[in-house]
């Protein structure tokens, strides 16, 4: 029982939201209930437990991007013109690629490079 | 940790404003977001009370932005003004059919009349049309070349003062960048205006010109309202796309240099021994031009004549392809005068431009020459002696389209001599020279252009 | 292929197309530098000229390029009397060695000066030919200023101080007209950072031939109309040395601009002559009349009268960013917002502008650490600001 509590505490169920186009990149799917792995798992050289959102645009370039990644990626971050939302404000108040996810939070991604 | 609201209302921030860096909460955001709007409406004399105003809608984030912000602002502080949105069909299967539903639903929710005016009721060719003749390199061309005549013609249609659009600092910024890499200087003189338009031609306003895009995408996002955010089908061959990639990467390094570049293009001076072009009418239907004959005439000539690229780019291509063009007419002179009179006498066209002059005429008092705006479209026009005869009316416009070639020619070469010490095709070497309109496809995807 | 003057075999091959062979390349190039200097006429006969090399290849050929000129024996002979300036800092004092040795072979003195002397505003002439000393103090100074600030402030800010070094040297020995050594990607590249920075009405002062907002002493550009690949062939022709440099923060509008103008000037040859000749039509011809000037970069300050501009938007967004408590939240005038706006200086995005410094300076300004300020500077601003 206490292992399978410990593999359950390691997982992290998130929230991914598109819009504003973003979710054209996606399958135009602007809603998703995500469970993340343990970090160790997913990036075994990774010094940190802790998901930031750093590792979280590498999850999802390796598991929900389906086309044209540089239209969402650039360098390590995303591409410049692509609003962060961590439930609901503005990703640059939490300090960007830094921020640690917490369980349940809302990550969400909003184009701003479409036509007007 | 949460950041408090520079306001000190006591809530959390919810932003990081780009122009300043202050974080606000969600309430005193909206606040500080419309009171801009209104601070630059009032301060720059955008409107009068008691006039009428056409909202260039696109269904798109700023257009819906500035609808919804122009209504909220009008009864807020009794501008007093008519509002309505006018809409363009370009007819863009899976685009603008698209998006104009969200144009109706912009138009139910914020109870403004609605005037939605095609390309096909205006020039006779859908885009989709266009680009099947084409092809999909040069659309932009058509479409904004267009646009922006429909837009005139909409707003005279509907009678209002000025046309409002929903440009926004990023796009302001963006468009001074791609004049100066484009070398342009007389549109680098005259992009950064809140206001422009001249003589003869309706005013456009810029109302959104000093806010971010960023903060018109948080204000829908968290205002809830819809938008539209398709990308055009056509538009991944733009070219705006450098301009833009380069400022979003400055506006990542520092924010504030959207506002620095839109001083900088309101500051700057022109040396007065650059000529700019002399703004005049258009001979063919009396809109605002810098040629002869506008390049909405000269386009639309190409495209009913079955030359689609006369008028694109380079004019020395034009005039090979009119040097084309005339010599397969000596040669079969007869068969052709036969075609463009089944052109131009077709029942069905003719039809089609009465109902449309009839409808300009009760809506544009002010210009009853009907006979030119039909003229304009390339069409002949019974009631104009002149343009009766197919014959006649082809000669005239040859004569006008290689006088445009030999013009546009002249001031190529100008340009041409001053940047390269030899005759290089430009059209290879630099990326901003197809364009030689204003707004060219800017009012709906001018910002999609390295959109998805 | 052939040289397309003299038909012999070429060697040289211009924007992938234009071919020319070395001596006919010269030539083209010697005349371009003469033809620059010729059309804008600001030289008099037998004048000092300061010329600030960075030891970069611009640098290199256009000293290569004036000791040629000045020691033809003809008509054609470039009459002037011809010293260097050298800015140098820290990290760059083998790069001073050895710009120390170019100039030795071409015999012109050359003054070697360090950045840091700007904090304290002592202009005074170091010996010809060797590093200039500093104080331990001055130089630390200087480091804390630079590193005050992000990289695009510090990068813009840096090409202030030298252009008032290369003045104030100027000045001391008795040099009229300073050239350097822009290029034509440089001046591509700083048209566009000039355009970031809001210093698009001084444009032409950064980036046209003459820089004269100094009363007494012209910086001019003779090399402006040739480019980098010119410059390369130029430098491989005459066996010539130069040590490379690259002073530009990175993160910076600078370095983004710079990168973006070498990659669209890779797709499209005539990216960056479009470009300058725009930056040609920029500028205001009228002499600037008695107003004032900005502390830093020597600009003017007058406004220009606007109904509206991007600098007042900016105060603005600023006015109703901030606490306060009187203001109905759901309803404000624009005449409320002004009135704010001129008693609330203090809370401005551009405390001293207009009155100081210009738009760039002052945003410059307000992202550095105000204590680090050369003392003059801030002596200058504390004074003026006292008397208001």
């Amino acid at each position: 029982m206490n292992s399978k509590f410990t593999i359950m505490a390691e997982t992290l169920k998130l929230n991914i939201q598109f819009g504003g186009g973003a979710e054209l990149l996606f399958d135009k799917i602007k809603k998703r209930e995500v469970e993340l792995p343990p970090l160790k798992k997913f990036k075994p050289d990774c010094q940190s437990e802790k998901w930031t959102i750093r590792e979280l645009l590498l999850w999802i370039k390796e598991n929900l991007l389906r086309e044209r990644e540089e239209l969402f990626l650039q360098g390590d971050s995303v591409r410049p013109g692509i609003l962060v939302l961590i439930n609901d404000t503005d990703w640059e108040l939490y300090g960007e690629l830094e921020y640690v996810l917490q369980p349940a939070d809302t990550i969400m991604f909003i184009s701003t490079l479409h036509g007007g | 940790m949460p950041v408090p609201c520079r306001r000190g209302c006591g809530k959390n921030a919810v932003l990081k404003r780009p122009k300043t860096g202050d974080a606000l909460c969600k309430e005193c955001f909206f606040w500080a977001f419309e009171t801009e709007i209104h601070y630059t409406i009032t301060k720059a004399e955008l409107f009068n009370k008691g006039d009428s105003v056409a909202i260039g809608a696109s269904g798109g984030k700023d257009s819906t932005v500035l609808a919804y912000v122009l209504k909220t602002l009008n009864q807020r502080y009794n501008y007093g003004l008519n509002l309505m949105l006018l809409s363009i069909d370009e007819g863009i299967t899976g685009y603008r059919d698209d998006s104009l539903e969200t144009v109706k639903q912009n138009r139910d929710d914020y109870e403004m009349p609605l005037k939605i005016l095609s390309y096909k009721d205006l020039y006779g060719w859908t885009m989709d049309e266009i680009v099947a003749q084409i092809g999909r390199k040069n659309n932009c061309t058509f479409c904004g070349v267009f646009r922006r005549q429909a837009l005139d013609r909409g707003a005279a249609m509907l009678g209002v003062k000025c046309i409002a659009t929903g440009h926004n600092a990023d796009d302001i910024a963006e468009t001074v960048l791609m004049n100066v890499l484009r070398g342009d200087i007389a549109r680098l003189k005259r992009c950064t205006a809140i206001t422009t338009g001249s003589e003869g031609t309706i005013p456009r306003v810029k109302p959104l010109k000093y806010t971010y895009e960023k903060e018109i995408v948080m204000y829908a996002h968290y205002k809830k309202l819809v938008y539209f955010s398709t990308e055009c089908v056509f538009a991944p061959n733009a070219y705006r796309g450098h301009a833009r990639a380069l400022l979003k990467d400055m506006e990542k390094i520092r924010p504030a240099c959207i506002m620095d570049i839109i001083y900088s293009g309101e500051t700057m001076s022109v040396k007065e021994e650059v000529s700019l072009p002399t703004q005049r009418t258009c001979t063919r239907c009396h809109f605002v031009s810098s040629q002869e004959v506008c390049k909405a005439c000269v386009l639309l000539e190409g495209l009913n004549k079955g030359l689609p690229k006369l008028g694109i780019g380079k004019s020395s291509k034009a005039k090979r392809m009119l040097e084309e063009y005339n010599a397969k007419q000596a040669e079969n002179e007869g068969t052709l005068k036969d075609a463009i009179k089944d052109l131009n006498d077709t029942s069905s066209i003719v039809a089609r431009n009465e109902r449309i002059s009839g409808k300009k005429k009760s809506a544009n008092k002010e210009n009853n020459d009907t006979c030119n705006k039909n003229d304009c479209c390339g069409r002949s026009c019974k009631s104009n002696p002149s343009n009766v005869d197919p014959v006649t009316s082809n000669k005239k416009l040859d004569m006008l389209l290689e006088q445009f070639g030999l013009d546009d020619k002249e001031s190529v070469k100008q340009k041409l001599n001053g940047v390269c010490d030899t005759n290089e095709d430009s059209s290879e070497v630099t990326p901003f020279n197809e364009q030689e309109e204003d707004d060219t496809c800017s009012a709906s995807c001018g910002g999609s252009h390295i959109g998805f | 292929m052939n040289c397309k003057k003299c038909y012999s075999p070429s060697t040289v091959i211009l924007r992938k197309k234009d071919y020319y062979c070395d001596n006919c390349f010269m030539l083209i190039t010697n005349h371009k530098f003469r033809a620059c200097l010729g059309k804008n006429k600001v030289l008099i006969p037998y004048e000092n000229v300061m010329i600030g090399l960075s030891g970069g290849v611009g640098s290199t050929v256009l000293l290569d390029l004036v000791h040629h000129a000045t020691s033809l024996e003809n008509t054609k002979k470039l009459r002037i009397s011809p010293f260097c300036l050298h800015l140098y800092d820290d990290d760059s004092r083998e790069l001073a060695e050895s710009i120390i040795k170019q100039c030795q072979t071409y015999k012109i003195d050359v003054f070697v000066v360090h950045q840091a002397v700007y904090i304290n505003s002592k202009y005074e002439l170091p010996e010809a030919n060797t590093l200039q000393k500093i104080c331990e103090s001055e130089r630390r100074d200087f480091k804390d200023l630079m590193n005050s600030m992000p990289p695009s402030a510090a990068n813009d800010f840096l090409l202030k101080i030298k252009r008032i070094l290369l003045v104030e040297f100027a000045k001391k020995i008795n040099c009229s007209v300073v050239f350097t050594a822009e290029t034509t990607n440089t001046l591509a590249v700083n048209l566009l950072t000039n355009l970031a920075i809001g210093r698009g009405s001084q444009v032409q002062y950064d980036v046209g031939f003459c820089d004269n907002r100094d009363d007494k002493v012209k910086i001019i550009r003779p090399i402006k109309d040739i480019s980098i690949e010119e410059l390369n062939y130029y430098v491989s022709i005459k066996q010539l040395t130069p040590v490379n440099y690259n002073h530009i923060k990175s993160k910076s509008l600078q370095s983004v601009i710079s990168s973006f103008v070498s990659e669209l000037q890779d797709n499209f040859q005539a990216t960056i002559s479009t470009v300058c000749k725009t930056a040609d039509k920029i500028g205001d011809q009228r002499e600037s009349i008695n107003s004032e000037k900005c502390l830093i970069c020597e600009s003017d300050l007058d406004m220009k009268n606007m109904k509206m501009s991007a600098f007042e938007a900016t105060n603005v967004s600023r006015i109703v960013s901030l606490k306060d408590s009187q203001a109905d939240p759901t309803y404000q005038e624009t005449s409320d917002i002004l009135h704010h706006m001129q008693n609330n200086t203090n809370t401005s995005v551009f405390p001293l502008i207009n009155k100081y410094l210009c738009y760039g300076c002052s945003r410059n300004h307000s992202e550095m650490n105000l204590h680090k300020l050369p003392n003059q500077l801030q002596k200058a601003l504390r004074t003026n600001n006292l008397g208001i």
